[in-house]
């Protein structure tokens, strides 16, 4: 039983490829010392804004860097960001939602007043507001972008529960004399897991993007932090002779998107039950 | 000495639709009018009726899954509203129910094992017997153990309903309402359930509210039958007297309507009720039946009418039922 | 009496990432002019596979694997997709079991016959006096007002009704209901049949009534076909069938239903399972769940026999 669906999981295509890259970025982080050429902040002005080669994978930028080193070690400010804001935008918004969804009354109408706020601001503002507020700082960037970016959990979650609160299965609970803390958390927030999914994937990458763009302004992790955005923003004025410096983080950003939404896909088609029978 | 495992006195649930910023109540939905019976140990009360009539959402109200009225609800002589601490958890563990669509009834993340151990852990039974106890109740509902480790999607809807009767009894209740368990099951099958229902309720002296729109599987399985109309009971009695000797006008249509391999019942002259079943939103003062029923005269539209014993055990909702001659209907 | 639909030899196939259902197989059966034919099974029998390959509307993945399908004489499969087209609602019409589900919850129920009248090439008032017609041969009350309805509006009687107007709006000779009344409350059943009756009755329409409720066959139906597994297993006049069935399969399934009270004894049941019919197992498809099989069943398949009084069952016991 075990061995077969093992084999099945593994014959998904979405979740190998997405598997992979997910753990080629989690190697990278892990191992960045070992795998990465010379240490991030290694200033070098002689080779200053080389070209790829042998022994600077990704070139050099304007302080003579290895741009393949700091992209590489970058990927653990990646993961970090991405990790941490996406564990409190679900703990804050699947909490709520699943509330919203299940009490209904003037407990959903008062989340659903405060999700309608957050939901409308525009994110990036916000989070620039919030940065400017407390100052730049990497801690900084992650408050901002998840206190931004829960209400899409809170929707979407407090719809599911909603749904699923009707079925009998749930009225079968209560019959049985179950709390509504077990029935919350072990009928109806196992049946969000698909959602919940959705959701993280949708929002992982884009606050991996939202760090990065926020640290393109200056606004995340300093230099000599090698923050993708920072990176990216350092080589837009040397765009014409050494494009590469802004290349190697816009593409690993392409890809690590990328990865995790493949990832999702495949996770989504086999945590259903109905997968593979 | 036979007790009365449920007593319903003067049950009422009313919905009110609120409309406005103040969401003040405009309309009611009488769902749920002024219905009493008893159900008495050990046997089935059948209750049938169409869209609107009110049943399940007497049976929601009886389980606590709807607020009830006090003292409109009784459980072995105690007022549900009132339960608490051990005396909730003994009526938690002494009633239970199945419902029309088993897919939906079971949780389908969860395994069939899992869910029965489910209900053994909310009642803290011993954790060491739990495996043998479920291997039991498979075994009762005639499902092989391999059963266990499935989900629910992997069984036809057969072997889920059973999962389903399986979780009912596994906690020895007293009590459980079937709400149209077998409308979802083909004719095959349904006999199956059918079947293993009656077996189970000899075995574990169970006592059944039956709720169906099915005449003849009400009539197949039940010792009494109730009929609602619109949120009211208009008829009670012994079941072969109410399928083959209705009093009520309602009672009639539905039999009437209710097809019936035979030949002869193909011709036969038939009792019909004007018109559609109306809305539980405006219904008609008086008798609910009364703008549709071909009997009715000026009283019934202004007056209720009170259930009238016809026969022993025999109830009926209606001014006129010892004047109205339905005989001629008879098959 | 003519006969309207002919079908011969009908096998059905699906092809699905398990492998190729053979979800009906070698068909035969006639549907005349004037005449209710109910086409009864349980799940997965092949009874509404089979209403849909007569309108050509199979899924993607089905095709028809073997047999003709005649209308009036025509060959319904060798007939073009323009054919179909006017063939479709013209010749034979369909409703279905969830009326809600078939009506386009935008559009007035007047203005959705309308547009199925219009494809007749007459003028705009003439098709809105028809709308009106056809509300009051399947008697809608104040029909004038309930063209302007939308479905929502309607009952789930309603609404059906509706549904019947719009496919008989046309005049089609043959009536294909699937499920019609199984949604509908008892008493909503009834009003229904008895539209179903009077378009045979008065409008000479017939009808393919599939259902899985031998109660709404007895109401309504003058011949029966009972199938299962994808195969069509006993046909004939439908009280013939019901007091004299030939096959174990009908027998059984008529032990089934409940007829009696639980004193009179318990239901009979059928043991075994429908067989995968992915891989139909050789001979006849009910031997494995058969009380009175032999050896020959699980070997040969039994040919559809005609027996007296256009009796006709396939099975390989010699019946009385």
């Amino acid at each position: 039983m075990k061995k077969s669906r093992m084999k099945k999981v593994f014959s998904n295509k979405y979740f190998v490829v997405g598997l992979l890259i997910s753990l080629s970025i989690i190697i990278c982080a892990i191992f960045a010392d070992v795998i990465a050429l010379h240490p991030y902040d290694e200033i070098n002005l002689i080779n200053k804004l080389q070209k790829p080669s042998m022994t600077y994978y990704f070139g050099t930028d304007m302080y003579g860097r290895c741009v393949f080193s700091r992209v590489i070690y970058g990927t653990r400010i990646v993961l970090q960001v991405g990790f941490i804001v996406t564990a409190i935008q679900l703990l804050i918004g699947v909490t709520l939602g699943l509330l919203s969804g299940y009490y209904g009354g003037s407990v959903r109408r008062i989340i659903s007043f405060i999700t309608d706020i957050t939901w409308s601001m525009p994110s990036i503002v916000m989070s620039l507001a919030i940065v400017t507020i407390l100052g730049p700082s990497l801690t900084n960037v992650v408050i901002a972008i998840a206190l931004v970016g829960w209400a899409q959990y809170t929707k979407i979650i407090s719809a599911k529960a909603q749904t699923l609160k009707n079925l009998p299965f749930i009225d079968a609970a209560r019959v049985l004399g179950e709390s509504d803390f077990n029935i919350i958390t072990k009928y109806i927030l196992p049946n969000t897991i698909n959602q919940i999914i959705i959701l993280v994937t949708l929002t992982l990458p884009t606050a991996v993007l939202s760090t990065s763009s926020l640290g393109f302004l200056g606004l995340g992790a300093q230099p000599p932090a090698p923050d993708w955005g920072v990176i990216l923003a350092e080589g837009i004025k040397f765009l014409r002779p050494a494009p590469w410096i802004s290349i190697a983080p816009g593409l690993s950003l392409l890809f690590v998107v990328l990865g995790f939404n493949i990832l999702g896909e495949g996770l989504k088609e086999i945590l259903d039950p109905k997968y593979g029978s | 000495m036979i007790q009365n495992i449920i007593e319903i006195k003067n049950m009422k649930k009313y919905f009110s639709i609120k409309k406005g910023l103040v969401r003040k109540s405009i309309q009611h939905i009488k769902a749920v009018d002024d219905v009493s019976f008893n159900i008495r140990e050990k046997e089935t009360v059948g209750l049938v009726g169409e869209s609107g009539s009110g049943k399940s959402t007497l049976a929601r109200v009886i389980l606590k899954l709807s607020d009830a009225v006090e003292n409109s609800v009784l459980f072995e002589g105690k007022d549900i509203t009132k339960l608490k601490g051990n005396d909730l958890k003994y009526f938690k563990k002494n009633t239970n129910m199945v419902f029309q669509d088993p897919a939906s009834s079971l949780n389908p993340r969860k395994t069939i094992r899992q869910i029965l151990k489910r209900s053994l852990e909310v009642h803290k039974y011993p954790k060491d017997n739990m495996d043998e106890f479920i291997n039991e109740m498979l075994y009762k509902v005639e499902l092989g153990l391999d059963f266990g480790d499935r989900y629910p999607n992997q069984l036809s809807g057969g072997q889920q309903q059973r999962v389903a009767i399986a979780r009912a009894i596994i906690l020895k209740p007293k009590f459980i309402i079937l709400d149209e368990p077998t409308s979802a099951l083909d004719i095959s099958v349904q006999a199956q359930i059918l079947n293993l229902l009656l077996d189970l309720q000899e075995k574990e002296n169970l006592t059944y509210l039956f709720i169906t729109h099915n005449l003849n599987v009400v009539r197949y399985i039940s010792d009494r039958i109730g009929v609602m109309y619109l949120g009211k009971l208009v008829e009670i009695g012994p079941t072969e007297e109410v399928y083959n000797r209705p009093k009520h006008p309602y009672t009639q249509g539905l039999m009437d309507s209710s097809p019936t391999i035979s030949r002869s019942f193909r011709n036969r002259k038939k009792f019909e009720l004007n018109g559609e079943i109306e809305s539980m939103i405006n219904p008609p003062n008086g008798c609910r039946l009364s703008r549709r029923c071909p009997f009715a005269k000026e009283i019934c539209k202004s007056e209720n009418p009170k259930m009238i014993e016809v026969a022993k055990d025999h109830l009926v909702a209606c001014h006129f039922v010892n004047e109205i001659d339905l005989s001629i209907y008879r098959t | 009496m003519n006969t309207l639909l002919d079908v011969k030899k009908l096998s059905i196939d699906f092809k699905t990432s398990n492998g190729i259902v053979k979800a009906v197989e070698d068909v035969n059966f006639k549907i005349n002019e004037k005449e209710i034919f109910a086409l009864v099974g349980e799940s997965g029998c092949g009874k509404s596979t089979i209403a849909f390959s007569l309108m050509r509307l199979l899924a993607k993945n089905g095709m028809i694997a073997d047999g003709n399908i005649y209308f009036k004489g025509k060959d319904v499969l060798k007939l073009t997709e323009k054919e179909m087209f006017s063939f479709r609602g013209k010749e034979i019409g369909m409703i279905f079991q969830n009326p809600l589900d078939s009506l386009n919850p935008v559009m007035t129920v007047g203005g959705q016959v309308l547009e199925s009248l219009l494809l007749d090439n007459i003028t705009r008032e003439k098709a809105w006096q028809k709308v009106i017609e056809v509300f009051e041969d399947v008697r809608i009350p104040d029909s004038k007002e309930r063209i302007k309805s939308y479905p929502f509006e309607l009952s789930g009687g309603m609404r059906q009704r509706a549904m019947i107007s719009m496919m008989i709006s046309r005049k089609p000779l043959l009536l294909i209901a699937d499920e019609p009344t199984t949604a509908l409350d008892v008493t909503i059943q009834a009003q229904i049949l008895k539209v179903i009756k009077r378009l045979k009755d008065e409008f000479n329409t017939s009808v393919l009534l599939i259902t899985h409720d031998f109660g709404v066959v007895a109401e309504t139906a003058d011949r029966i076909g009972v199938m299962y597994a994808g195969n069509l297993v006993e046909m004939g006049e439908v009280f013939e069938v019901f007091e004299n069935p030939l096959h174990p399969y009908t027998k059984l399934l008529m032990q089934a239903l409940p007829t009696i009270s639980k004193k009179e004894g318990r239901l009979v049941t059928i043991p075994g399972m429908v067989p995968n019919l992915i891989n139909p197992p050789d001979g006849c498809r009910f031997s494995n769940r058969c009380p009175q099989k032999k050896d020959i069943c699980t070997k040969i398949k039994p040919d559809f026999k005609e027996y007296p009084q256009e009796h006709y069952c396939s099975c390989h016991l010699e019946v009385q």
